[in-house]
């Protein structure tokens, strides 16, 4: 027994991180300084003067953070001339996110991320970074968002929980967070004070992701010849999903540069209708360099290399009108549309955007293809 | 979406009746709006960059006012008396472009006595390609840049710099370097895109722009007025270029500083990297040194996506480690950096292989199998050490060619 003592002090010590208590209602507000989006610290203390402070824990990967933006959008403007304040802070640890866990964002978790989320969607309200520490999560006892605290003007907790009773916004029946505020306005009791939050769990800075998106793939890579009919076959799509077909060769810096950004977007919504095929336009006796070069990039899409020198000629035969330089990518359609197209250098959250927007919602978010498709 | 191959000269009509015939089947398939997306109201197959378009066929000739690799401005209207303007698009960094530029003179030189005339423009924005786009280049594209390639490469043709603004590129839609249009005696643009059909030149079936500049001076129908410009995309300054973001990441590479001794010096010179090898001895006390250090980062920077490697060794002895770590550090010095393990500065140069004065650079370029490609003691002629690499970086079949335009410009210019 006393043998396990240590075992059993070092899970206690491993529990903490995740598991502190949720703040119980009646209690102090936990005071905080972050860093927000507008490059300037925010803390407890400016928000002094407001009747009411809404603290919602929320973050950028998370579908149903993305799916409740414009309901705290919403509860921002509506509330702000009563002097209610609302705070979005993210305490996901960015590095904690993995790659699978991005399948509904553009981009990840940090700071710099939240930034451009926010120029991207509009967001107004204070939205401060908590990922490098967590203390914030922790004195509030977050595990989830999002996650709504709902303080009186003596800043002692008076609703906690979720934002309303349904992710679906047209199904919702309840809506707690916005009776807890009105409650608190018009001097009554909140009605319902606790409830539960369900969305994405908080990525914990002690649950390291670790190494970025290629350690999974340690299976061979694959590089085929594609001739005209290959190529032609490959335009119009016949894989059932979304595909990414990207043009590009081993002497050409750009096409090098964005690859990496390309396998990581694969990566991210692989696991979602969404199929990517590299063609490298380089002639085919450099089929030796072409495949050194996606060995040592685990380029686990399909990959494909011209397999005669007449690169103009089987560039027709992918379609004729096809740009000849490279870097060109194309988002197709199951029925070969093309959604989206970029020549030269990507702009990689501009095809990403571009993916979300086309990948049919799941029952489990629905609502998510018209948030990427309403920019 | 009908993608039969067709005609060019055709191509317009055709793209009109295919247009029309996508929009009425999406009329019909769809009497209602699709789902929302905004990528999806784009239409169906490739668009043609709406950004940039391509100067239509038939187009008269946009005017141009743009100074030259020989300080005078050039105009439009100069080139009046020619019965066929060819007006081509080049770059200094790109390699396609490079590869075609003997193409592009042989074009000038057996047309210039039948009435046509050759203008070459740069629509580049320098400040809009990043140092590992310069892979394939001593130079990037500015202005006075174009003009040590011109006088390097003994080119004749006028080659404007329209970087700048990318007034007339804008005007012209120029998709990449290299890409060529051709107007009549009414300057109405008669063809437009690629010089032939491969980089590759002894693969080459169809000459397109000589097709289309016989078929015009002839007095004919240009036989195919359409093709597709191959080469590097147009650096445009309204796009995202990476510039920043490439200095950022650069900034934040780890810089280390080891010793090295006489054993692994030997190893050093006998290169093992598989790779050609740029070496270079300095010391913080060495004012040539210190102050060419920047272009040799810089040069490391532009060919380290290629078969390249650099490896710095710092001559101080090894007390001076600090002050040695702080000059690199603040280079952002992230090759290989090697110091002197011993004071004993004669050992360790005969490690290498080679005396120099002390307190002197000492620069070499090491093929894979060991052979010494170049080796300078002193200041360095940065655009001399880049050729000596680039002429001796071994081609892959995709850029055939590559290391004998730098070979043959190296062996002209030493001629001279």
């Amino acid at each position: 027994m006393w043998r396990l003592l240590p075992f059993l002090v070092l899970s206690l010590a491993a529990c903490r991180s995740t598991a502190d208590p949720a703040l119980p209602l009646g209690a102090q507000a936990p005071p905080f300084a972050l860093l927000g989006i507008d490059g300037k610290t925010h803390s407890l203390s400016d928000y002094a003067n407001s009747p009411v402070l809404a603290v919602v824990f929320t973050c950028n990967h998370c579908p149903v953070s993305q799916l409740y933006e414009g309901r705290l959008k919403r509860l921002s403007e509506d509330y702000r001339g009563k002097g209610v304040t609302l705070v979005a802070i993210n305490s996901d640890h960015p590095g904690s996110v993995r790659a699978d866990q991005l399948a509904y964002t553009d981009v990840g978790d940090s700071l710099g991320e939240m930034k451009t989320r926010a120029a991207y969607r509009r967001i107004e309200y204070p939205y401060l970074y908590d990922g490098d520490t967590q203390a914030v999560a922790r004195r509030f006892g977050v595990k989830d968002t999002p996650h709504i605290f709902v303080f009186d003007r003596n800043r002692t907790l008076q609703y906690r929980g979720r934002i309303d009773d349904n992710v679906n916004e047209s199904l919702v029946k309840t809506r707690d967070a916005r009776s807890a505020i009105e409650a608190l306005l018009a001097g009554r009791r909140v009605p319902v004070a606790r409830t539960v939050a369900a969305g994405c769990p908080t990525a914990w800075l002690s649950e390291q992701a670790g190494h970025e998106g290629a350690s999974g793939d340690a299976g061979p890579v694959t590089l085929d010849m594609a001739g005209a009919d290959d190529l032609k076959k490959l335009r119009s799509n016949g894989t059932g999903k979304l595909l990414v077909v990207n043009f590009w060769a081993t002497w050409c810096a750009p096409c090098v540069t964005e690859f990496p950004e390309l396998e990581a977007t694969f990566r991210m919504y692989r696991g979602r209708n969404l199929g990517f095929a590299a063609v490298s336009i380089n002639d085919p006796e450099d089929k030796p360099q072409v495949l050194a070069f996606l060995r040592q990039r685990h380029a686990s899409g399909v990959n494909l290399q011209f397999g005669t020198p007449d690169t103009s000629g089987l560039q027709a035969a992918f379609d004729p009108l096809m740009p000849a330089a490279v870097p060109f990518t194309l988002l197709l359609a199951p029925n070969g549309d093309v959604l989206h197209q970029q020549l030269g250098e990507l702009d990689i959250l501009k095809l990403r955007r571009a993916i979300l927007a086309n990948l049919p919602d799941d029952k489990m978010y629905p609502g998510l293809q018209a948030y990427w498709s309403g920019n | 979406m009908n993608r039969r191959p067709h005609s060019h000269h055709r191509r317009p009509a055709l793209l009109a009746i295919c247009a029309a015939f996508v929009f009425a089947t999406i009329a019909f398939a769809w009497p209602q709006s699709p789902p929302a997306g905004p990528a999806q109201g784009r239409g169906r197959g490739i668009q043609p960059n709406l950004e940039h378009p391509i100067l239509p066929i038939g187009s008269p000739a946009p005017d141009f006012s743009l100074p030259g690799v020989d300080g005078k401005v050039h105009k439009l209207a100069e080139y009046a008396r020619a019965k066929v303007l060819a007006v081509v698009f080049e770059s200094n960094h790109c390699p396609v472009s490079q590869l075609y530029e003997g193409r592009i003179e042989k074009l000038y030189n057996e047309y210039r006595g039948k009435g046509v005339a050759f203008v070459a423009i740069n629509p580049n924005n320098p400040k809009s390609i990043r140092l590992n786009e310069l892979g394939y280049t001593d130079v990037t594209d500015s202005l006075e840049e174009m003009k040590i390639r011109a006088k390097f490469r003994g080119r004749e043709w006028p080659y404007l710099y329209d970087g700048d603004t990318q007034g007339v590129s804008i005007k012209f839609g120029v998709v990449a370097t290299p890409h060529i249009y051709l107007f009549d005696q009414d300057r109405k643009l008669q063809y437009q895109g690629r010089l032939d059909d491969n980089q590759r030149e002894e693969l080459v079936k169809s000459q397109d722009a000589r097709n289309a500049i016989d078929a015009l001076l002839a007095g004919k129908p240009v036989p195919v007025a359409e093709t597709r410009a191959f080469g590097c995309t147009t650096k445009w300054m309204s796009k995202a270029t990476g510039v920043d973001e490439e200095w950022a990441k650069i900034q934040a590479e780890p810089v280390t500083l080891d010793p090295i001794g006489v054993e692994d010096l030997k190893k050093l010179r006998a290169n093992g990297t598989g790779k050609v090898l740029l070496v270079n001895f300095w010391s913080t006390g060495c004012a040539a040194c210190v102050s060419q250090f920047r272009d040799l980062e810089t040069t490391y920077r532009m060919y380290r996506l290629r078969s390249f490697d650099f490896v710095t060794v710092s001559t101080n002895p090894p007390g001076e480690q600090p002050a040695v770590l702080e000059f690199l550090k603040k280079q952002y010095a992230s090759s290989p950096n090697k110091q002197f393990a011993s004071a004993d500065t004669n050992a360790l140069q005969s490690a290498w292989g080679a005396t120099w004065k002390p307190g002197s650079p000492f620069t070499a370029v090491i093929a894979p199998d060991g052979k010494v490609l170049y080796q300078k003691e002193g200041k360095l002629d940065i655009l001399e050490l880049r050729r000596a690499i680039l002429a001796n970086m071994p081609d892959t079949k995709s850029y055939f060619g590559q290391q004998a335009y730098w070979q043959s410009a190296v062996a002209d210019r030493s001629k001279k």
